[in-house]
């Protein structure tokens, strides 16, 4: 007997941003995500509150990651964060904070949100024109004939994540690990279809930050007892082994049949017909001179043996994510079906190895060429390695973005103060052209930079966390940090050092205002004098294509999330 | 009411009160009586189940425990990882974490930023750890230093507690192990009788054979006495062949003298322990290739509790004892003194099993055109085929990884085939190389040349030569000539002290192993400590005098202000480290009962510290004078045999990175998000009240 339900009517909330509930939220997600911010930033401790693995993280990938939110306007906020994320991996968290600055800065304007979307949009393609001009003033291009801009891109990306704990010495190191690995992932070779190759992390716990390392090739790991008993291979040549990459099971199991029923009779054995079956195939790669069988899932023990009694190394269990590298690296095709198997598919190893490591028995299969390296990372304990983890993706997929784009920008606060610090300036005489296409009034329009800016400047501010003060330099719009006003009684610009990003050093003809307070706003391109550039210092450099895409995310979505006037729940 | 609150929960932690550190602190406070030489044991009692567990190690103690907090999870992961890579300084690690958020909580009460804390600390730490390098011994000089020692006639060692040695009768099972592989040597038995007659069991040098199985200062003018350790053995029906007598044993002393010495001083406080590390390391050293330099494999130690046996029955034994059902006797005892055909499985031995990664089909049914006989089935078959197959290749001996099938097991005893189940990869990866054996999975891959041979079975007895029953079933001791492993038996007549046991034995194992790896050791007994706390407090002054310049930190600030004002707030960060290092010091002096309170211990300390801020270096001053006086806290009975007290390396400072990592780790962290879906009775449960969680 089935009951049936009436179906609930669905909810409708209109407005729902003036509701307090959801602003609350909002404004306590906020809260968490600008407490993260930078190298600074406050930890969170992610986990179920019952036993579950714990996850010390101030990265945004893995804190919305971890968020499973109930408001369907945190929900849009953070999976535009999450989309952004995933394929740029950085700035993360400065889309989020930017996003919700922007919607608490434009609820308080009181214009519609048709014109703040208007008017920002503008402003929005004023920064990205800027950034993209050869003009900007918060950019750098990279010269990959040194390793000096992308060191500084792995290491503001390493160091911007505390909780991997890591000090000055283990973060340089780390990000010369990180450039090894990535150089090693790019091809040799010249030609129209060519893609970067991979590195493979390969994590231990319980090890020093500084015995990590790369490795050419794919690491497999291995009890010892398992690695002895994998040798002898057979090679082709001095430097040639055959190698078969088989992605269906080999462990003698019968398929699935479905829902039917199999019916056999006594004294057939289907397991032994199959494992027949794989006979046959192991005396094909015996034929073939096949030198090292490597299988995705399980080899049945018997194809083991008999191939192990005719030199062909069997590796099995690799795991679907080492497929790809091993396609790539090897040239072989996975085979998914016992036969008939092609010679065409198999591949070629230059040769494979023990390798003994920071506590753990590895086999390497080394590859002809090199664009697979598996690069071994180690830190104290689980959870820090796990950040270390996030962050080493991070700062290679960074570092892949600026092969593509070779570009950064300014990091540490500056790129935000000084755009902050351009549309300013801009704001200030724009074009009644400009204002008639928009379709609103002058006093609206700097009513709208004005929150714009704000909201950019507030990004900044959320770097520091210990009560100090942001001052900005009057003539570039540059990060500066100093103690606190109630805590010094002399003049603030006595604390300045160097700016956020390390490019401008303390110079007698600089004047400083605190953020957010500058009176008139000059033209940041008007002085353009490399005077006080410092360009022995390594900078701090934030990756260019995740920053511009991040800060369009951001502002978007805000639009998105301010043109909400309706939200309809189905609560059935 | 039971809403379910499907969103994280976020609560804050932060504040002068930091909570995370105050959990921290907290717990560590409890193991306080852990640390050191001497450890006070500590019960558990479970309130739901009245279970009760005896615990002394750090790690054993929180993993009882059972912490779900966030916090007290980190610690607790942190606390297994250590265990895990070194087995030994969980204690101190876990007391350090505590000391060291009571100097963070400090700082926090003093409004110090916490970059400027976790600069500050990391830098100290560091600095530290470069300071102590100077008392760090490498092995070679200790090497020296014994032989030069024995060769001035310094051997005070003889005179241990007898009860802390393995008696003759022990040893004579040792060495039947250790030469006598040869056990199936056939060799006339006058021999023996001679040796007998000349030698009756003898009070007049009772403990020499010792120093020859435990490794110690055994000078070559006593090899003859090797020959005493068969004195107790008139049942011993075999004997080792001439040339195994021919290895020199002064030979391997030489060496093997250093290696004792070393132990003995790394035992902190588990002396006992520790003799049997040395035995175990006489034993490898007796079968290991002379020309190869591993003496000491921890992967060929296996150990075999025995609860309820007394303690001082505990020995070491090469080979492989395990217990087997009573039922084998007559099967081990018809094997005995034959040379064993066997096998190994590397997974179960049943009809049922398959290799792991197979998955079974259930929908595969028999038809059968005969009616089903009893005698008839899958089960049946397949124990008369196995049954069949090893008679035919004439296996006496396997040894299974997993299960065996207990049909099989039962008609393999008419046939005296003796089947040993459970037996670890270690021990099969042992018999494999010994043997020649090649560990297969199922029975249907056995041939011929997977059969290995030599091995040998026996009854294992404990020096009474009694037979050991006590439930544990038949102990008997699977060998063969040559084998790497070792079995050390580990025996104490209180059950509830055998984990306990078997961690210490452990921990002695891989400190050994570890100072071996090293190739260096540190200065014991609060040495190190002291010198930390003597370099903090020197950091402290100088950063005091150079205030306002400049330093470069340890951690990263891309807000500079901070950078300019680290050197403020430093003196008051690393005073609070330092007090961290003093009450480590003064705890391990009260719980060994060096000082009585902590008063005394402090004043002690102060004394210490004051003379060595007079010297010129800090480093001679705690070699000469601080040794003196407290390197041998580790010994309670001053008679015994002086040894330097000595501390791994490796081990110790990254225990101190891992303590450090944690505290800052849990100092920066200012809210915890409790994922997944809550409901507020769980809120009410996990024992927080619902108002400190802010719903998203």
């Amino acid at each position: 007997m089935s009951r049936v339900e009436p179906k609930k009517p669905s909810i409708c909330t209109s407005g729902p941003l003036k509701r307090e509930v959801i602003s609350q939220s909002l404004s306590v997600l906020s809260e968490i995500l600008k407490s993260c911010y930078g190298p600074s930033g406050r930890l969170k401790q992610l986990h179920n509150g019952i036993g579950g693995n714990v996850c010390t993280t101030s990265q945004s990938s893995a804190l919305l990651g971890g968020c499973t939110v109930s408001h369907p306007v945190l929900k849009v906020l953070i999976a535009s964060v999450r989309t952004h994320v995933s394929c740029f991996s950085d700035c993360g968290l400065f889309a989020a904070i930017l996003c919700c600055n922007l919607i608490e800065n434009f609820q308080r304007t009181a214009l519609t949100p048709h014109t703040v979307g208007k008017i920002s949009k503008h402003l929005l393609s004023l920064c990205t024109d800027y950034l993209k001009s050869e003009e900007c003033g918060c950019r750098v291009a990279v010269d990959f004939g040194s390793s000096k801009a992308l060191l500084s891109l792995a290491c503001t990306v390493l160091t911007s994540k505390p909780a991997c704990m890591l000090t000055v010495k283990e973060a340089n190191y780390i990000s010369a690990l990180l450039l090894k690995a990535f150089l090693l992932t790019v091809p040799n070779e010249m030609g129209t279809n060519i893609s970067l190759g991979k590195s493979i992390i390969v994590p231990i716990e319980g090890q020093r930050v500084t015995d990590s390392a790369v490795f050419p090739g794919l690491l497999i790991e291995m009890p010892v007892f398992e690695l002895r008993k994998l040798f002898p291979v057979k090679r082709w040549s001095a430097s040639t082994i055959q190698m078969a990459l088989f992605s269906i099971s080999l462990s003698g199991e019968l398929p699935d049949t479905g829902k039917g029923m199999v019916v056999v009779q006594s004294g057939v054995s289907p397991e032994r017909a199959v494992l027949d079956q794989l006979i046959l195939l192991g005396q094909q790669m015996v034929k073939d001179q096949i030198g090292i069988l490597v299988c995705q899932k399980v080899v049945h023990p018997s194809l083991k043996q008999y191939l192990k009694g005719h030199c062909v190394m069997v590796v099995d269990r690799v795991g679907a994510a080492a497929m790809e590298p091993l396609r790539r690296m090897t040239g072989a095709e996975p085979i998914a079906s016992l036969h008939p198997v092609s010679s065409t598919c198999y591949g070629v190893l230059k040769d494979v190895v023990c390798v003994k490591y920071a506590s753990k028995q590895f086999l390497q299969l080394i590859p002809n060429n090199t664009t697979v390296c598996s690069l071994v990372l180690c830190n104290r304990n689980e959870t820090t390695l796990n950040e270390l983890k996030r962050a080493c993706q991070t700062a290679e997929h960074v570092l892949q973005l600026t092969l593509k784009q070779p570009l950064a920008l300014l990091g540490g606060g500056c790129t935000e103060t000084h755009l902050a610090f351009y549309i300013r300036f801009k704001a200030i005489d724009v074009s009644s052209s400009i204002l008639e296409e928009l379709s609103c009034s002058r006093t609206e329009y700097q009513i709208v930079a004005d929150s714009f800016c704000r909201s950019l400047e507030s990004v900044a501010r959320c770097l520091e966390h210990d009560d100090g003060e942001i001052l900005t330099d009057t003539n570039k719009g540059h990060f500066w940090s100093v103690p606190s006003v109630t805590a010094v009684d002399s003049s603030l610009s006595d604390f300045v050092l160097h700016c956020g990003c390390r490019l401008y050093q303390k110079q007698p003809h600089m004047k400083w205002t605190i953020l957010g307070t500058l009176c008139n706003p000059v033209d940041p391109q008007d002085h353009c004098g490399n005077n006080s550039r410092n360009l022995s210092d390594q900078l701090v450099l934030d990756c260019f294509a995740a920053k511009c895409s991040s800060l369009q995310v951001a502002v978007e979505t805000c639009h998105l999330i301010l043109d909400l006037s309706y939200i309809i729940e189905d609560k059935n | 009411m039971n809403r379910i609150l499907n969103s994280p929960c976020f609560v804050t932690m932060t504040g002068r009160g930091h909570i995370g550190l105050q959990q921290l602190s907290s717990l560590a406070a409890s193991a306080r009586t852990l640390l050191g030489p001497v450890k006070f044991s500590k019960f558990i009692v479970d309130q739901n189940t009245h279970e009760t567990v005896l615990t002394c190690s750090a790690f054993r103690f929180l993993e009882s425990l059972n912490l779900t907090s966030a916090v007290g999870q980190l610690l607790f992961e942190t606390v297994q990882m250590h265990d895990k890579v070194y087995k030994t300084g969980t204690t101190s690690l876990l007391f350090l974490v505590g000391a060291w958020s009571n100097a963070a909580l400090e700082c926090l009460h003093q409004d110090i930023p916490i970059s400027v804390i976790v600069s500050a600390m990391s830098e100290g730490l560091n600095s530290c750890i470069e300071e102590v390098r100077s008392l760090q011994i490498p092995l070679p000089n200790i090497h020296k230093k014994s032989v030069h020692e024995r060769n001035s006639g310094n051997r005070s060692g003889d005179s241990s507690p007898p009860e802390l040695m393995p008696s003759q009768d022990n040893i004579c099972l040792l060495n039947e192990q250790l030469t006598g592989r040869a056990c199936f040597q056939q060799k006339n038995t006058c021999d023996l009788g001679e040796i007998n007659s000349k030698c009756p069991t003898s009070t007049a040098v009772p403990y020499e054979p010792s120093y020859w199985m435990l490794g110690r200062s055994f000078p070559s003018s006593r090899a003859k006495l090797t020959h005493s350790r068969h004195l107790n053995r008139p049942e011993e029906n075999c004997c080792p062949s001439p040339q195994e007598h021919a290895v020199d044993p002064a030979g391997v002393l030489a060496e093997d003298y250093h290696l004792g010495r070393l132990a003995m001083s790394l035992s902190h406080g588990s002396q006992h322990c520790m003799k049997l590390v040395e035995a175990v390391v006489a034993c490898m050293h007796q079968n290991v290739d002379k020309m190869s330099n591993v003496h000491f494999n921890i992967v060929d130690i296996v150990t075999c509790c025995l609860p309820g046996l007394s303690s001082s029955l505990s020995c070491v034994c090469s080979g492989y004892i395990t217990s087997v059902s009573v039922e084998n006797t007559v099967v081990v005892k018809y094997l005995q003194d034959r040379l064993l055909r066997c096998l190994l499985f590397e997974g179960d031995l049943t009809e049922r099993y398959r290799h792991v990664g197979f998955n079974r089909t259930s929908n595969i049914t028999t038809a059968s055109d005969h009616v089903n006989i009893p005698g008839s089935s899958l089960e049946d078959i397949w124990v008369k085929s196995a049954i069949n197959m090893l008679s035919e290749l004439n296996v006496n001996l396997i040894l299974v990884k997993g299960y065996v099938s207990e049909s099989l097991v039962q008609q393999c005893i008419p046939k005296n085939i003796l089947i040993v189940s459970q037996v670890n990869h270690n021990v099969l990866q042992a018999f494999c190389e010994v043997t020649g054996a090649i560990p297969v999975t199922y029975l249907t891959q056995v041939t011929m040349c997977c059969v290995g041979t030599g091995a040998c079975v026996s009854i294992w007895k404990t020096r009474m030569s009694s037979t050991v029953h006590l439930g544990h079933g038949l102990l008997i001791n699977v060998s063969a000539p040559r084998i790497s492993l070792v079995t050390a038996v580990l025996t104490n007549t209180v059950p509830a002290k055998m984990k306990a046991m078997e961690d210490e034995f452990w921990s002695c194992v891989y400190r050994l192993n570890h100072a071996i790896t090293d190739q260096k050791v540190f200065i014991g007994g609060g040495s190190v400590e002291l010198l930390c706390l003597s370099h903090l407090q020197k950091l402290e002054v100088l950063s005091l005098k150079q205030n306002n310049k400049s330093s470069t930190g340890q951690v990263y600030h891309t807000s500079s202000w901070l950078t300019g004002c680290i050197d403020h707030y430093k003196p008051n960060v690393l005073r609070a480290m330092a007090n961290g290092w003093f009450k480590y010091i003064a705890t391990i002096m009260c719980n060994t009962i060096k000082c009585e309170s902590e008063l005394e211990a402090r004043t002690l300390i102060h004394d210490h510290l004051q003379k060595i801020s007079k010297v010129n270096s800090p480093v001679a001053y705690i070699r000469k004078e601080y040794a003196k006086d407290i390197v041998y806290v580790d010994f309670p009975n001053k008679f015994e045999d002086t040894f330097e007290i000595y501390d791994n390396v490796t081990p110790k400072v990254e225990a101190w990175h891992q303590a450090l990592d944690l505290t800052l780790l849990v100092l920066q962290t200012d809210a915890e998000i409790l994922t997944g879906s809550w409901t507020p009775r769980q809120l009410l449960n996990s024992q927080r009240s619902v108002s400190e969680f802010v719903l998203l």
